[in-house]
Parts: C-alpha cells; sequence; structure tokens
C-alpha cells in the first residue's frame, strides 16, 4: 500500500482546511455546554421539534462555520480582506513611521508576546493607527464583535472623523494574544476631558509607563519587540471620509487612504512576524515583509541586538580555581538576565505576572558547582485564565 | 499554573507530577491527518473538518483526561467519526424532507486521486484502510475506534487490500 500512503502524505502536507485557532475550540465548546443546558432545563419535545422545522427548512450545507459569529460591516470585511497584492503595491511610504525597538527587561516581561494597542475614542490619531492594527493583526488571526462605530474628537486637530474603536472586539491567534484598551470614549467631560471608558492591565501599565514615559497615544507594543508612539500616518487621509469610503479605498493601492494605512500594516506586519514563534503565515515570507523587516533592523541603529549572551556559560571542572568559578557565576547571572527579559510563557492563555533571576548559594558542592559560588535560577509567577492549560 | 518545559506540561496524575504532551502540541501534530483521514473516510471536505474540530474541542474540554489515555488520537478519532455519522444521518433525513439533491463539495486534487481508488470499497473498509495508511494507527487500536473485534480488523484490510492492489498493481501488505 505505498502508493497510497504517499498519495496519502502529500494529501496531508497540501491539505487547505485552515485549522482554527485552540481559542475557537474553546468558544465552541461552550457552545455546546449552553445548548446541552437549555436542552436539559427547556421542553425536550418542544426542542426537537424546533430542531426537525430547522432542518427541514434551513441550511442545505454543514460547511457554516461558527453560526453564531455575527457578521462584520462591509468596511472591516475590506480591511480583513487586503490583499497581498495590494500590500506589495503600496510597499513601505517614506510618508509612515517606523516601529521603534525596544529592549524587553525583566519588569516588562508580562507583555512578552502580547500585543497592546492604548488608545482613546476621542484621539484622531488612533483613528489612524487602528486601521493599520487591523489590517495588519487580520493577517495572524480573527476579530470577533468589531462593531463599536465613533467619531474623534471635534475640537483637536483632523476634527471628526469616522471611525470605530476596539470596545468589545475579541481577537484570536494562535501566535500571540491582543490587548487593546481605548483608555477615554469620545464623549467630552468638563475640563476638555473625556469619559473614562476602559483600563491598562497592570503588566500594560509597566510596558506603557517603561516605554512610552511621554504618554503619547496611541502607544502600540509589539510584543516588547517593538512599539510606536503617538501616529504612524497622517489621520489627514480619512477627513470627509465615511467608515464605507474609507474601507472602498484600502484595496486600491494608488489611494491616500491605501498608501497611509496598508503602508503601517505592512510595518506591523513585519514585526508581528517576529513575535510569531513556529509556522509564520506567509505573508512573513512576502516581499514587502522582508523588506518591512530590513527596515527594522536598520532602524534599530544604537539599539544594542544581541548585547545580552544567548546561550548558557559552559560549567567549569569542579577542581577549577575559584576565580574561573566565579566568572562562570557572572556570566551564567548576566545569561539568565536576558533569558528572563525576553521569556514568553509558551501558551498564549496564560500571563506571566513574575519572572525574577534569584541567587542560591551553598556551602558545600551542589551538582558540581564549588561551596560559596552563587548558582543562579529564574523563578516565575504566572497564572492561566481558568479551565485552560 | 501548569509547569511547562517545551511542549510537555507537568500535571499531577494518580498523586504523581508527570509530564504530557499538551493539547496544543498534539492538535499542531495530529490536526492535518485527521482531516484527511476523516476526508477520505467520508468523501466530504467540510464534514470531515467540521467532525474533527468538534472532536478536538471535546478534547480540549477533558484534556487531562484524553491524554491519559493509551491514545489520545485514537480517541478522538472515535468522536470525529461518531460526529460524522451523526451529521451524514441528519443530512439524508433533511434531504429527503426538502427533496434537494445536495451537490457533493469538490475534494481537493491530491485528494481525488485516492478518492477514486478507495470510493469503490465498502464504508468499513474505507474506514480501516484510512485508519491503517493515513492515520497510521495499528490493528488494536482500529479495533477499538470500531468497536469491532481484531481479528474483523485484519480480515477487513485484507479484503480491501486485494481490492486495492489489484487497483495499485501493488504487492498485498499487512
Amino acid at each position: 500500500m505505498s502508493q497510497l500512503s504517499q498519495l496519502s502524505q502529500a494529501l496531508i502536507d497540501e491539505i487547505s482546511v485552515q485549522r482554527p485557532p485552540v481559542d475557537e475550540l474553546r468558544s465552541r465548546t461552550r457552545r455546546r455546554n449552553v445548548r446541552r443546558r437549555s436542552l436539559g432545563a427547556g421542553s425536550l419535545a418542544l426542542a426537537i421539534g424546533v430542531a426537525i422545522v430547522v432542518a427541514s427548512v434551513g441550511t442545505t450545507s454543514i460547511t457554516t462555520k461558527n453560526p453564531n459569529k455575527p457578521q462584520l460591516a462591509s468596511y472591516f470585511q475590506a480591511a480583513i480582506n487586503v490583499s497581498k497584492s495590494t500590500l506589495a503595491t503600496v510597499g513601505l511610504p517614506a510618508t509612515v513611521a517606523t516601529p521603534t525597538r525596544v529592549n524587553p527587561t525583566l519588569l516588562t516581561a508580562g507583555t512578552n508576546g502580547v500585543v497592546s494597542y492604548v488608545g482613546a475614542e476621542y484621539c484622531p490619531y488612533c483613528a489612524i493607527e487602528r486601521w493599520g492594527l487591523l489590517v495588519a493583526l487580520s493577517k495572524f488571526g480573527s476579530f470577533i464583535n468589531l462593531n463599536h462605530e465613533i467619531f474623534s474628537s471635534s475640537s483637536d486637530a483632523y476634527p471628526h472623523l469616522a471611525s470605530w474603536s476596539f470596545v468589545g472586539a475579541k481577537y484570536t491567534s494562535k501566535y500571540f494574544r491582543f490587548e487593546p484598551v481605548e483608555l477615554t470614549s469620545d464623549t467630552p467631560v468638563s475640563g476638555g476631558r473625556y469619559e473614562p471608558l476602559e483600563k491598562m492591565t497592570e503588566p500594560q501599565r509597566v510596558a506603557y509607563d517603561e516605554f512610552n514615559p511621554q504618554g503619547e497615544l496611541p502607544f502600540v507594543d509589539l510584543g516588547n519587540y517593538y512599539v510606536t508612539l503617538g501616529a504612524s500616518s497622517s489621520p489627514s487621509v480619512l477627513e470627509g471620509l465615511s467608515l464605507s469610503a474609507i474601507g472602498q479605498q484600502l484595496n486600491d493601492p494608488k489611494s491616500p487612504v491605501a498608501t497611509e494605512v496598508d503602508g503601517l500594516a505592512n510595518y506591523f506586519i513585519a514585526s508581528l512576524c517576529s513575535m510569531a514563534q513556529r509556522d509564520a503565515p506567509a505573508i512573513c515570507s512576502s516581499r514587502v515583509t522582508l523588506h518591512a523587516m530590513k527596515d527594522l533592523r536598520r532602524g534599530e541603529g544604537s539599539f544594542q541586538t544581541g548585547s545580552g549572551p544567548t546561550s548558557a556559560p559552559v560549567q567549569p571542572p569542579t577542581n577549577a580555581p575559584l576565580s574561573e568559578w566565579r566568572k562562570w557565576s557572572a556570566e551564567d547571572h548576566k545569561f539568565l538576565l536576558s533569558a528572563a527579559a525576553d521569556y514568553r510563557y509558551p501558551n498564549s492563555t496564560c500571563t506571566v505576572l513574575k519572572i525574577s533571576v534569584t541567587p542560591n548559594k551553598s556551602n558545600k558542592t551542589v551538582l558540581g558547582v564549588p561551596a560559596g559560588i552563587t548558582r543562579w535560577g529564574i523563578s516565575i509567577e504566572g497564572k492561566c485564565r481558568p479551565g485552560q492549560n | 499554573m501548569n509547569i511547562v518545559s517545551g511542549t510537555l506540561v507537568g500535571v499531577v496524575q494518580k498523586g504523581d507530577l508527570v509530564f504530557v504532551e499538551s493539547f496544543e502540541a498534539w492538535y499542531d501534530r495530529e490536526h492535518d491527518r485527521m482531516v484527511a483521514t476523516l476526508l477520505l473516510t467520508t468523501g466530504n471536505l467540510d464534514l470531515a473538518a467540521e467532525s474533527v474540530d468538534e472532536a478536538c474541542s471535546r478534547a480540549l474540554e477533558r484534556w487531562s483526561r484524553v491524554v491519559a489515555m493509551e491514545s489520545p488520537t485514537g480517541w478522538v478519532y472515535r468522536v470525529a467519526l461518531n460526529h460524522a455519522r451523526r451529521i451524514a444521518r441528519r443530512k439524508s433525513i433533511e434531504e429527503r424532507l426538502t427533496r434537494k439533491l445536495v451537490a457533493m463539495p469538490d475534494l481537493p486534487a491530491s485528494a481525488s486521486e485516492i478518492w477514486e481508488l478507495v470510493r469503490g470499497l465498502s464504508i468499513r473498509q474505507r474506514q480501516v484502510i484510512m485508519l491503517r495508511h493515513v492515520a497510521d494507527l495499528p490493528e488494536g487500536q482500529i479495533a477499538r475506534i470500531l468497536g469491532i473485534s481484531r481479528g474483523t480488523v485484519s480480515s477487513t484490510l485484507h479484503d480491501a487490500h486485494q481490492r486495492l492492489g489489484r487497483l495499485l498493481g501493488d504487492e498485498n501488505e499487512s
């Protein structure tokens, strides 16, 4: 049956079915449990009757996946479906700012592997940044409940831009978590301020303070690898346009909206590719993404990439001079500090709350390390969402 | 928080800390093979994908128990095949009620060749052949998945090999 096995292997390699993210499997379980509970509580006979009616007049196809998923508005669909060729034609316009490389620290390890967006609904600069994020993030996962339409402030720069916000939206990706926060709504209150809306999580606030000391909005943190502070593109291209009109321009590479939004999305995609630990999507090897990656690296300038050691130092023999052991201990400490700052919990449903490098000194030889020499270890505290591994 | 080491997760089983494969690692590895097996058993890609998704979500819900089984993959195949059977039955009632003929969706190009070979087999023979040669499961597990004896699996495999061997011009293998 070797021919059959070979053909089957080719099929497995080429199978075109999309693997749903694990979060979608969890949603399916929740829906199943809700159905089960309602069946138990309600009238079984009625439920069966309804099911037969539905079966007799209803769908003839079982291909509809996630029937509870509400339909997204056309402009969201347009952003989600911006094609690779449009992204390639738009390329990397000079008007779009390149995200800045940052150095993760032990303090910010709680947002390693997390994409954070901190903005506000009144903020016109956030309007353009959200579009860029939507186009880019859609290449790595999927959104639901994206439906919160807003207008930016009437008294700020670029007044009254038609926009939308991430409030209520959920994003799932097998590569990273996306945690958007809209700090205020677009409703003014006294003193030129706006109604408070959402709060940052504690790890988000730590990263925000660390990488954005001026408190600029929007703030986008791409897993503590890259950040953008303030608008990366000009919101002027959105002026006077309805959401539908913006959506229509997103797939026209010659339009001003596509130039600014898709150009920004290209940089976001390149940054997100650096977060995709395995099975990066095909877009990560597209020509424009590779160019954007090159730009990102060039933008690193004086950033000390690879300043920390990438591998643990080799342990000397137990009878080596103590000076050699002290040197090893110092190098090991340095290595663990750099490894801990970069540490990312392998499961995207769990969060690191605290990570630290801790010393351990013994008055006798332990694991070949002589007495009096400090051994270093990493201690991680974290939590997973209830019921998750 | 579970203790994680690479693709393994530390869980307490019968009072001992043991490292088992994480659901994510298992799912990444097995998903495409399971869809291919179900596709070639049912001849319907949508049905195959839906059944595998349903079975995987059930496995995820009770992963700590499933992973402790002799063959987590075998358990998931069993759930997926049962689910596919239920849907197919419902669909056939629905077609009868609405008197509609639902066209078989196009198979992926790479699947058509195999489907042409195996479509003439009985459903039981196709299930056994796919579980053996696509899912790569031993006969004992196939017997448990399908709820039949090991002897029945062997004889079904033998008959199917005879028939396929003629089509493939291959030597028989057991």
